[in-house]
């Protein structure tokens, strides 16, 4: 179970990598860059399909206010 | 199932025109957006061409256009300004600043009044084929939709997700994308308030600033960059640009707008069975100015022809669809070239060598000069123009 285990621990964690801060706009300009189209832009909230996502961190790059973080433990 | 000819998913510039040439053409017609209000919050520096405008077959109106706006004033990193005049040169956004959050409104009006059914607050969230027609769901207040429509009209902006869910592939590398922020504010002096106003360097890393004037001492005050060559966002970029600026440091802003803005030219594959793509989301910025209402909208008028069409004679396939392709070539392919080359070239400069052309040019009558003095004179002060821009004159 124990390489097993792991892997799936570390996708466990990253389902719940992405902070989204109180000020992000809506704008949609990180969901234009993620190459796999997994960030759904609501009014205001914003979804993301972790579960696909390679940590490209683009979506982070781009952001004209600084709104999304990666929890980083 | 509700059910539909074509659907248009985004009620920006490009999907109410699309739906509204649409409907004109005689096919029913869906239009909906997310948004609880059509137009707001608005992304953009509010400035298009009355010639665009004129082209469209659109009358302006004193509900949304804000002030007139005649020539362009061009700034290097030192202050130096070059003016232009629309009288002597063609200038492609300069003309009227609008109030998109009320232009916007009005062009899906205009849809509705042509007879597209609008839906507002409604987000699609994804897409199935089925029947050889494809199948939306949707989501509003609450309620899950599906929609079956012939044709699905992809105009969602520059997060350009409904593409992609038909097999497109039209997200873009953050090279291809600015992320922009704006401040409108009170209290802007600026030296030509006639002129929209862009300013060039090391302050806007790969994009550049803009000053457009919205009446009185009102402006969009706004950059972008491109953040594969900067560390700092765009909204620190801003912060700093405002309070450098002499026309700037002492105005306040009343609303901050952010946002993606595609320069990358115009996507190649814009359709496929049942699917086309329009606006920003099929790349139909103008890749040196930014500029993409006009664009858009010329965009979305061909889309909605071309599904029109395609209703009438019953065939939705990639290939009856592909006529749209070559339309939109002509119409913005060719011009868009140009312009991506010209963008190049601006991005390759230095502060300094920005500075030498201002000056060089600053004093310029741009009446009597024609275009090969003007490279003469350009590749002069900076060689590499003629390596550059050579095939563009
Ligand atoms: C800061 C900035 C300044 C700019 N300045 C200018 C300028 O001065 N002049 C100019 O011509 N252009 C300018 N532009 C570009 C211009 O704003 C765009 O080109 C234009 O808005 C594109 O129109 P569109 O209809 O394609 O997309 P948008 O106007 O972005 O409309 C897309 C619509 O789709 C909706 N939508 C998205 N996804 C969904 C979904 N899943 N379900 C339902 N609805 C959805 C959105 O809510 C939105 O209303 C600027 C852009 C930026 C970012
Ligand atoms: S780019 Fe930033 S502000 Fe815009 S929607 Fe994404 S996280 Fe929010
Ligand atoms: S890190 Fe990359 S794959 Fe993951 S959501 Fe962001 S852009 Fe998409």
């Amino acid at each position: 179970m124990g390489f097993n285990g792991q892997f799936f621990l570390k996708i466990i964690e990253w389902t719940d990598n992405m902070i989204v801060k109180e000020w992000c706009m809506y704008c949609g300009e990180c969901a234009g860059v993620c190459p796999r189209n997994l960030i759904e832009v609501r009014e205001i909230s914003l979804n993301f399909n972790e579960k696909n996502c390679k940590e490209c961190e683009i979506c982070i790059q781009v952001c004209p206010v600084k709104a999304l973080e990666k929890r980083d433990d | 199932m509700i059910e539909t000819d074509i659907l248009v998913i985004g009620a920006g510039p490009a999907g109410s025109t699309a739906a509204k040439h649409a409907a004109i053409e005689g096919a029913s017609v869906i239009l909906m957006d997310k948004k609880s209000e059509i137009g707001s919050p608005k992304r953009c520096a509010e400035g298009v061409s009355k010639e665009g405008l004129t082209k469209l077959g659109i009358e302006p109106s004193t509900r949304w256009v804000t002030r007139e706006a005649s020539g362009v004033r061009m700034v290097s990193p030192n202050g130096t300004a070059v003016n232009l005049t629309e009288d002597k040169v063609k200038l492609p956004e300069a003309g009227y600043i609008l109030e998109r959050k009320v232009f916007d409104k009005h062009m899906a009006m205009d849809a509705g009044r042509a007879g597209a059914k609008i839906m507002v607050k409604t987000l699609a969230t994804g897409m199935r084929r089925e029947d050889e027609q494809v199948v939306v769901t949707a989501e509003s207040m609450g309620q899950e939709l599906e929609i079956k429509a012939k044709i699905v009209i992809a105009a969602d902006g520059p997060e350009s997700r409904v593409g992609r869910w038909a097999g497109l592939r039209t997200s873009l590398k953050p090279k291809d994308m600015e992320s922009c922020a704006q401040f409108e504010m009170a209290g802007v002096q600026m030296e030509e308030p006639d002129c929209i106003e862009f300013h060039f360097g090391s302050m806007s890393p790969g994009g550049y600033a803009w000053i457009f004037p919205k009446g009185d001492d009102i402006a969009n005050v706004g950059l972008g960059v491109l953040t594969t060559i900067t560390d700092k966002t765009a909204y620190q970029h801003l912060l700093e640009f405002v309070k450098s600026n002499p026309a700037t440091k002492n105005a306040q802003p009343v609303e901050l707008n952010i946002g993606g803005d595609p320069v990358g030219g115009l996507l190649k594959k814009k359709v496929t069975d049942n699917v086309l793509v329009t606006g920003d989301a099929a790349g139909m910025v103008n890749p040196l100015t930014g500029g993409g209402i006009i664009s858009g909208m010329m965009g979305g008028r061909l889309a909605g022809q071309v599904a029109a069409e395609a209703v009438v004679n019953g065939d939705y396939s990639k290939k009856s669809l592909k006529i749209y392709e070559d339309l939109c070539e002509e119409e913005l392919g060719e011009s868009f070239k140009k312009y991506l080359k010209a963008k190049d070239y601006l991005l390759s400069l230095s502060d300094e060598e920005l500075d030498k052309i201002a000056e060089a040019f600053r004093d310029s009558d741009f009446e009597t000069i024609n275009t090969a003095e003007m490279v003469k004179k350009l590749v002069k002060i900076s060689p590499k123009a003629l390596l550059k821009l050579g095939k563009l004159f």
